[in-house]
């Protein structure tokens, strides 16, 4: 396909205009925790907070068959489902032992099946499934491109706001509460960050791109640099990037979804990074 | 010198004699109880503020437990901690100016953090979310990083250093913010005698320019003695406290089994002190036969 007439063609549809606007969007809260995600080892967080999010949307058409996926009770229940899974995998972290790890695994395992099986209950039908695992259940309106623009700017004020205590949590967390600092208000504020992210992330765009945006972005920073800022800007400029390469890859030059040619991408960019970081390695 | 002066110079005189140095920790009765054991008995201990304070004791007598309780991290099951006149709480802490060394435990691979960003996590509390690194404090840092040699390795990996140099960067850490009150859980243990004078000279220097109230613990007390006021020795309950040139080198050979005695008449605390502690040794849960020392 010309270059010039997708660019033509982007310009002139708005729907289009919408989405590139809300990936992106969506791809700077993804990466702007991505970082923070991947150096508290909660990259699994992200799966499972996403697959509880899901399972209690359909949970809410089940009890409410009358309404539409994007009304605000059902909203409602997804959320306070994703942040239940999101508490249990907070309460998990804090046990050092060996056995945290597996039963988080079990407990991601589970929630997935769970999602499975509501929307083979529950779901008017089966597509449903891959629509929100790769493509997008809604179009968007401008007041979603409102809101999705004000829960970004609010979740990077948060950030901001928070950004020492939270990088002294991640750097020496015991040493964090000699300080003074909340340890357990800071880690109870970010995974609260962490499923808002995760619920506009999965209703303005889909399952598949949170999770990648929220463990891809953050694993090249880390790759890149050992040092936290750095590391953050790295994710944030990766992730943005890739979001916008992967729409208009997707609209101009190769026909598939995407998500999937986002997440191809970042794994090449994750390949690329770790193959340098190891070759550094070795020469040092 | 002219009336106004002489008036002056006297009020001068006249306040620091009558205004006695606050009390920085004060701990009454204070017990803590870990399963199954006793970890901290019936501990009364007052330390001044601006006094350098030393704690000795054998390994797991508590001595990290008592540091985390002064610093509000670990609750007394019975009795009271004031922290400069307060309820230890991490408000407090963060009011404060607390340097905190803990004990040696070594910093993980993937911490992502240079020896810089580590350092400076020792100002966070002072220079709040949006204040940046002052020049003096940056020079400070760089003092501090020259007098233990690790000035040109400000931008490596801080997992990556040898445990000794961690242990170095610990310390800066607790040193950067020159803080009112240090804690020092064992600072001395993996230092070479060269960096155990480095170590004395700085804590000095700290006292005297900034008056800090420091609290030190050691397995081996000898190198208290060099920078101490007082010294007590813990084992889970205060078995003595007593000024650090009251003890020769003879009672560090054993002193959970020593205890130093001042002379007749000097001390009207020490006399209690000792009539307090046979009462309490009766019930204590360690109870060591206690061999006299003068």
């Amino acid at each position: 396909m010309d270059i010039q007439y997708a660019i033509d063609q982007f310009m002139g549809d708005k729907n289009l205009q919408m989405l590139f606007l809300s990936v992106i969007l969506t791809g700077l809260l993804c990466s702007l925790l991505s970082t923070f995600v991947v150096i508290k080892r909660m990259a699994l967080a992200g799966t499972g907070i996403g697959g509880a999010a899901l399972t209690g949307a359909f949970v809410g058409i089940a009890l409410f068959p009358a309404l539409n996926i994007t009304e605000w009770r059902i909203l409602a229940i997804s959320g306070a489902s994703a942040f239940s899974v999101a508490l249990i995998i907070m309460s998990l972290k804090r046990f050092a032992a060996a056995w945290t790890d597996a039963l988080l695994g079990v407990l991601v395992i589970g929630i997935l099946v769970l999602w499975i099986i509501s929307v083979l209950q529950w779901g008017v039908e089966i597509p449903d499934l891959t629509v929100y695992l790769i493509g997008s259940s809604r179009i968007m309106t401008d007041l979603d491109l409102y809101i999705l623009s004000g829960a970004t700017s609010l979740v990077f004020i948060i950030v901001l706001f928070c950004f020492k205590p939270l990088c002294a949590i991640c750097i020496d967390a015991d040493y964090a509460k000699v300080l003074g600092n909340r340890v357990g208000l800071l880690e109870f504020t970010f995974i609260g960050l962490l499923t808002a992210t995760v619920l506009f992330s999965i209703y303005y765009v889909n399952y598949l791109f949170t999770v990648a945006m929220l463990i891809f972005p953050g694993l090249c920073g880390r790759l890149v640099s050992v040092q936290l800022r750095k590391m953050v800007f790295v994710s944030i400029i990766l992730g943005v990037s890739s979001c916008v390469l992967s729409v208009f890859l997707s609209k101009a030059i190769i026909d598939w979804p995407s998500t999937i040619i986002l997440v191809v991408i970042q794994l090449a960019l994750a390949v690329l990074f770790f193959g340098s970081n190891r070759i550094r390695a070795l020469n040092a | 010198m002219s009336d106004i002066e002489l008036l002056s110079a006297l009020n001068d005189d006249w306040f620091e004699e009558d205004i006695p140095p606050a009390e920085a920790v004060v701990l009454h009765g204070g017990c803590v109880k870990g399963s199954p054991d006793v970890i901290l008995y019936d501990i009364d201990l007052r330390i001044l503020e601006g006094e350098c304070f030393g704690i000795v004791g054998p390994g797991g007598a508590g001595k990290t437990t008592l540091l985390h309780v002064i610093l509000g991290l670990k609750h007394l099951s019975t009795g009271k901690v004031e922290l400069f006149s307060s309820f230890p709480t991490s408000r407090l802490r963060r009011e404060l100016s607390i340097g905190y060394l803990p004990q040696f435990t070594e910093i993980p691979q993937n911490v992502p953090a240079t020896l810089m960003d580590y350092v400076l996590m020792g100002l966070r509390n002072v220079r709040g979310p949006f204040r940046r690194v002052t020049r003096m404090d940056m020079l400070y840092m760089e003092n501090l990083l020259m007098a233990l040699h690790l000035e040109h390795k400000i931008n490596q990996p801080v997992g990556y250093f040898s445990p000794g140099d961690q242990h170095k960067i610990q310390i800066i850490r607790a040193l950067a913010a020159e803080p009112n009150l240090l804690v020092l859980d064992e600072p001395f243990q993996r230092l070479d005698p060269q960096g155990r004078k480095v170590l004395v000279r700085l804590l000095a220097d700290l006292q005297r320019r900034n008056n800090a109230t420091i609290i030190i613990t050691a397995q081996d007390g000898e190198p208290l003695t060099a920078i101490c006021d007082n010294i007590a020795c813990l084992n889970h309950s205060l078995l003595w406290i007593t000024e650090s040139d009251q003890i020769n080198s003879e009672v560090w050979a054993d002193p959970c089994n020593c205890i130093p005695i001042q002379d007749e008449g000097e001390s009207d605390e020490m006399d209690e002190f000792e009539s307090v502690s046979e009462e309490r040794d009766s019930y204590a849960p360690h109870n060591h036969p206690i061999q006299f020392w003068r």
